[in-house]
């Protein structure tokens, strides 16, 4: 019985897009489960981090800014952490 | 005339290249345009999280109505869309308009599918009788998802627009600051869609 190639042929490195788009459901489900199961400031603080952590992927690899200039990226990056740190502070997470 | 010859021409990328370091995707007013944007919605996810402070329980009951998985599955078809988007940029870098075509429309579609879902939940909403005057917690959900709404259609009508032009051949692997543009701005409706999904259906 012979062996049908597609059977053995391994399947295709993940590229840079689709481990991010796969990261970004992955890390969007798991910020989900973790608001409904759990409460408290740690959580909220996790969730949190996720959402910044899961803007930050889609700013540098989705909307290309990590190629930007870094008066860009800083810029970018200084709005998420700004409204991080106001959005911590108002639910008393830090 | 000399100077002119000394001066190395600027080399375009080839088809299929990354754009150089330091180069803005798009074009510079969008970016202006896209930081005016998120400055907005920034000061309204903060107006939200401080106005909670004050009403803690009443957010919190308000919140534990909505429906979050709903409010998943728009974050997934925003996203994947977002991906099909960033497809495209790279496809038409690499020459391949046609194919810069196909994944922008399929990205028109996941968006059009948030919007029909999202009309949804505002329909059930208002059959439930919630109004901005139903509360603090109803007038931010409201206004901001609203709000998000029209970002989306219009941010569909440029995606559809782009989509159009480019199956008919006017951008190509040297030519595409259009579909940058474009992309970068859905892209921010996307970026904005996480934080408020974050915000308003999940933190707590």
């Amino acid at each position: 019985m012979t062996k049908h190639p597609a059977a053995s042929r391994p399947l295709p490195p993940l590229d840079r897009l689709t481990t991010v788009w796969l990261l970004l459901l992955g890390l969007s489900t798991l910020g989900l489960v973790l608001g409904e199961r759990y409460s408290g400031p740690g959580v909220a603080g996790l969730v949190l981090m996720l959402a910044l952590c899961k803007a930050q992927l889609l700013v540098d690899h989705f909307m290309g800014l990590r190629h930007a200039g870094p008066w860009w990226r800083g810029l970018m990056a200084a709005y998420l952490l700004i409204l991080g740190a106001v959005i911590g502070a108002a639910y008393s997470i830090w | 005339m000399a100077d002119v010859a000394l001066r190395p021409a600027r080399r375009l990328p080839l088809p299929g290249e990354a754009a150089p370091a330091r180069a803005l995707p798009g074009d510079l007013a969008i970016w202006l345009f896209i930081f005016a944007e998120l400055l907005v919605f920034g000061v309204l996810f903060a107006a939200y999280a401080v106005a909670r402070r004050a009403h803690v329980e009443a957010f919190d009951a308000s919140q534990a109505l909505l429906d979050r998985r709903l409010g998943l599955l728009n974050t997934m078809l925003l996203i994947s869309s977002s991906f099909a988007v960033a497809r495209a940029v790279q496809a038409v870098r690499a020459d391949r308009a046609r194919a810069c075509a196909h994944w922008l429309f399929g990205a028109v579609l996941l968006g059009c599918v948030f919007l029909l879902i999202k009309g949804m939940e505002f329909r059930r909403d208002a059959d439930a009788g919630m109004t901005l005057s139903s509360g603090l917690f109803e007038m931010f959900y409201l206004c901001l998802g609203l709000f998000h709404f029209l970002h989306v259609v219009m941010g569909l009508v440029i995606l559809a627009v782009v989509a159009w032009k480019s199956l008919h051949g006017h951008y190509d692997g040297r030519s595409h600051a259009g579909v940058e543009t474009g992309a970068s701005y859905w892209h921010m409706v996307d970026l904005v869609w996480i934080l408020l999904f974050m915000l308003v259906y999940v933190l707590h």
